[in-house]
């Protein structure tokens, strides 16, 4: 009998010691719980599973959160908010003018919408609409990771109190792929810079930093930074199609973008002067795939990817007006300033109107 | 309305009154107001509702016990609201809310100044608070606009605006225009970026002419031709009313003058730089001439200087003579002996040319462009 209970008290003593030795189950992301120190938010999109990664200019970073928002919609209802700046402002105690909307992102899961804002003073917030209403993300005590945006040059790019010396702005960040894709701009040299990382993010970063050229006419050879980009496939090889400061449209081979390449890009259009590209995504109507790219001075524009396919060469001859795979501006659809997909069938959409109110509205892909 | 109790700054660590700090009287006043607030409240039991400052921002406000002590303690959040006093679309405003005795409830972002805001209990409203300016924080200057030489390229690239404070995101399209030859406002001479260009904390824009219109052949540039022409005179204006992130007016119009001179379509070539070499066994500067202006910023962060070890010499580097010259003095005297002044790739002239390759290459004329990320040039101090 004693023999047992020795057995027994040896028995508990072991669970006990699995038990202190793991205490928590291990997060399949790398996570770990706590608030993450996010200081702005330039860039949102979703992951799998309700992951948000956020990409922070001021830290140089990209967080991973876990949003727990998974429960899975069929489909979201239509939305039409009018004057949603107004209506964010409000909910956050101050008037439009003193906000600026950064991002929108839509969770493919629960097809809720959620919205960076910063405060005129600098602060960080994003907003959760469901349906029409309102709601704070709580990022305290929440499951996250972060990795810092490195530089290749990062021992040589410090001071000497070991900080940071450039500021790189994240102009537009995706996950594709089981990879975190981020496009960068420098506050000080005129360059591109765009980053593929695996995730979950590990100690070991797998960056890749590229040098990456476009051309112009067959002629000058040029670099630029990348201002906002998507990923698609065309003639069923996964492209990086990127819009730059300079208006080009470039095709890159997603498989050829490795770390430290000189990789020059295929540019297949020129959106038009006095315009910058400001957001991309690529949706379907029927069987056919479309690129969406919406401009800070054109209407949106919609380029079918079978043009883009079909535009084998850079451009060779000088256009007036755009140039390269033909795309239709859609009038009404003009100073759209964010824009994501709902779901297969529908895109959210935040237009700027001519009397200054921005509004927050669902379209069926078919209707654009 | 009830009276606001701002208390003042030595009674609450950490937190600020942004009404009335620093010099003496005025905490004699400070002291008074209170005790006498205090005094009234507490005879005529009326409520108290405080504004808690950090940093010189109302961060949040303080919401006595006996305001809500009638309300259960989990349904606090839900019952008592704030909103903006003006709202009519009774908006709750989102924050979080942590009791003590007291409620403290923190916004999502600082309270707007000048603004009145509305306690609601059980959506009724109690009373408004008002956020009062700072009167102390000073109006936010332009320091300086680089490059400050006032013969430019008529390729430049980009500018960096310099303020005496942190400024606004978001405005500079509304409040940074080019005037050319003392009349003509140009349109479409600045790439409308978003988000905007600016250091860490918010004093130095970066400012790019469109790229698209500079590049040779781009559609933009067919069409609109370069922002610049050679030979025309410009000014630079950046105007109030562009706030300060605390609110706060640019305190005047700041105007930068220059014309422009000839298209820089060369990479910098630190072959061709100058060399003033000291000599062993002193401090003097080593002065480095580049034969042209470089970009300002890039300049102090890319060059250093090393020893034959490759390790970097400590000292300071001093950018001087409209950023055409470098002085690097050293911490430590010269020791005779060989080191090199490695210069990163990413270093460039006023037009984006860096070290590596021209802004936009015509691959009919010029060469491949080179690939490596250090440019070293070697010197030697020696004591004669």
């Amino acid at each position: 009998m004693k023999k047992n209970y020795f057995y027994f008290a040896l028995l508990l003593a072991g669970v006990a010691l699995v038990a202190a030795t793991k205490p928590f189950a291990v997060s399949p992301y790398g996570f770990t719980k706590g608030t993450p120190e996010i200081k702005s938010v330039s860039a949102l999109s979703f992951g799998k599973d309700g992951i948000l990664f956020i990409g922070d200019s001021k830290s140089a970073a990209v967080f991973a959160v876990e949003t727990k928002d998974t429960k899975q919609t069929g489909n979201a209802a239509t939305l039409n908010i009018t004057d949603i700046d107004q209506k964010i402002a409000s909910a956050l105690g101050t008037t439009k003018e003193n906000i600026t909307i950064t991002d929108m992102a839509v969770n493919p899961l629960s097809q809720k919408i959620y919205i960076a804002v910063q405060s005129k003073e600098g602060t960080p917030v994003i907003i959760k609409l469901e349906n029409e209403k309102m709601e704070a993300l709580s990022l305290q005590d929440v499951n996250f990771s972060s990795i810092a945006l490195n530089d290749v040059l990062a021992e040589d790019a410090k001071d000497t109190r070991g900080r940071p010396l450039r500021v790189s702005t994240i102009s537009d960040l995706a996950f594709d792929n089981g990879k975190v894709l981020v496009s960068g701009l420098s506050n000080k040299e005129f360059s591109s810079t765009f980053r593929s990382i695996s995730f979950p993010f590990t100690d070991k970063q797998e960056q890749a930093s590229l040098e990456m050229y476009h051309a112009a006419h067959g002629r000058y050879e040029t670099t630029s930074p990348i201002r906002t980009f998507t990923t698609g496939k065309i003639n069923g090889k996964d492209y990086l199609i990127a819009s730059y400061t300079c208006t080009p449209l470039v095709l890159y081979p997603l498989d050829e973008l490795k770390s430290g390449m000189h990789v020059k890009g295929r540019t297949v259009a020129e959106m038009g002067s006095g315009n910058t590209p400001i957001d991309m995504t690529t949706i379907t109507k029927g069987n056919e795939t479309f690129l969406l790219i919406a401009n800070t001075a054109n209407p949106l524009a919609e380029v079918n990817y079978k043009n883009i396919a079909a535009f084998e060469g850079t451009l060779t001859e000088r256009v007036s007006g755009t140039a390269g795979a033909d795309f239709v501006k859609l009038p009404a659809l003009g100073k759209v300033v964010q824009m994501d997909k709902l779901n297969k069938s529908h895109m959210v959409i935040m237009q700027k109107k001519e009397n200054g109110a921005v509004d927050l509205f669902t379209r069926s892909n078919d209707a654009l | 309305m009830v009276p606001l109790i701002y208390l003042p700054e030595a009674t609450m660590p950490c937190k600020k009154n942004i009404l009335l700090r620093n010099s003496r009287l005025r905490q004699w006043h400070n002291l008074l107001f209170f005790v006498l607030t205090i005094l009234t409240a507490c005879s005529s039991d009326q409520q108290e509702v405080i504004v808690l400052f950090e940093n010189g921002q109302a961060r949040s406000v303080r919401i006595a016990q006996k305001l809500i002590q009638d309300i259960p303690k989990d349904s606090v959040a839900q019952w008592v609201t704030i909103r903006l006093a003006k709202d009519t679309t009774a908006t709750n405003i989102l924050g979080n809310c942590k009791l003590t005795d007291d409620l403290i409830f923190t916004p999502l972002i600082p309270f707007t100044t000048d603004f009145v805001y509305a306690v609601f209990i059980r959506n009724k409203k109690i009373t408004e608070f008002h956020i009062a300016s700072d009167s102390k924080v000073s109006a936010p200057e332009v320091l300086a606009v680089f490059p400050q030489s006032d013969t430019l390229p008529d390729n430049l690239l980009k500018l960096y605006v310099q303020f005496s404070a942190s400024m606004r995101e978001g405005q500079s399209q509304k409040y940074i225009h080019l005037i050319k030859n003392g009349k003509d406002s140009l349109q479409n001479v600045f790439l409308d970026l978003q988000p905007e260009l600016w250091n860490e904390d918010r004093t130095v824009i970066t400012i790019w002419l469109d790229p698209g219109r500079i590049k040779r052949d781009l559609q933009p540039n067919q069409k609109l031709g370069a922002p610049l022409r050679k030979g025309d005179q410009y000014e630079l204006v950046i105007s109030p009313p562009w706030q300060s992130t605390k609110g706060i007016d640019l305190l005047k119009k700041y105007s930068k003058f220059f014309i422009t001179g000839n298209r820089d379509s060369v990479s910098p070539n630190p072959d061709t730089w100058t060399l003033d070499l000291p000599k062993a066994g002193t401090k003097t500067p080593l002065i480095i001439g580049f034969g042209e202006p470089l970009d300002h910023f890039l300049l102090s962060e890319t060059i250093s200087i090393r020893d034959q070890n490759g390790l970097q010499i400590k000292g300071h580097l001093q950018v001087i003579e409209n950023d055409t010259k470098c002085h690097f003095t050293p911490a430590e005297a010269w020791a005779e002996g060989n080191y090199s002044l490695n210069s990163m790739a990413k270093l460039e002239d006023l037009a984006g040319n860096n070290l590596n390759r021209p802004f936009d290459r015509d691959i009919t004329q010029t060469k491949q462009p080179v690939t490596k990320d250090i440019h070293q040039k070697r010197f030697r101090i020696s004591g004669q």
